[in-house]
């Protein structure tokens, strides 16, 4: 998968931990921690909406695309 | 989903029972079979009956156990995994053997020959079927994978 998620990069610009963060977006901890991790294989537009709310952010700021290396 | 796991759970309990009841039965095989056929240990026809419900008995035991599995799995609440996909698909074979071999006991033996041809044939149409519901629940359980990795 060529897509990164940033969400601890963004977590530690706002100084903020997963179990806050968990709290406010209202997803569970394993959930937030899949996600953190890129094990995550799809993510829903209302989490992504309120991870952005929360982290005051853009989704380009927790996603990222990577290029495969042999493309 | 209580109700099936309630069910799932007795069916559990009557496969370790039936599995018991068929080893016991197996165990008592030569003296049911010398009585039944009322022919002595040795005689054509009471070997043919033998072979062929030691045959069908071992094939039991194995299709039960596999089916203790997948109601375990249903019990613990989790039916969309590899294991009940690996346990149907292994029934499907088992089923698929137990037809080939009673094709064979019609060819070569001459007992329960029409009883043996259906049973052969309906066999063959479980494990294939069983094949089919493998395939259905490996398709259920990458779906469910999908949508637990979706956060």
């Amino acid at each position: 998968m060529a897509i990164l998620v940033n969400l601890d990069v963004m977590m530690a610009r706002r100084k903020m931990g997963l179990t806050e963060l968990s709290d406010k977006v209202g997803v569970t901890l394993a959930n937030l921690s899949v996600l953190k991790n890129n094990k995550a294989k799809a993510v829903r537009f209302s989490t992504l909406d309120a991870i952005c709310r929360v982290l005051d952010c853009q989704p380009g700021d927790i996603l990222e695309y990577l290029p495969d290396e042999d493309e | 989903m209580k109700n099936a796991c309630k069910l799932s759970c007795v069916m559990e309990i009557v496969a370790w029972v039936l599995m018991v009841a068929d080893l016991a039965l197996m165990i008592a095989l030569p003296w049911i079979t010398e009585s039944w056929t009322s022919q002595p240990s040795g005689t054509g026809l009471y070997d043919q009956y033998l072979v062929f419900l030691y045959v069908t008995g071992v094939f039991a035991e194995l299709i039960l156990w596999q089916c203790r599995g997948i109601m375990r799995n249903v019990t613990q609440k989790t039916p969309f995994c590899a294991d009940t996909v690996k346990r149907l698909r292994k029934t499907g074979w088992i089923a698929v053997a137990l037809a080939v071999v009673w094709f064979v006991f019609v060819l070569c033996f001459d007992v329960f020959k029409f009883l043996m041809s259906f049973l052969a044939l309906l066999f063959a149409f479980i494990g294939l079927v069983l094949f089919v519901f493998a395939a259905l629940f490996a398709q259920a359980t990458a779906y469910k994978e999908e949508n637990d990795m979706t956060i």
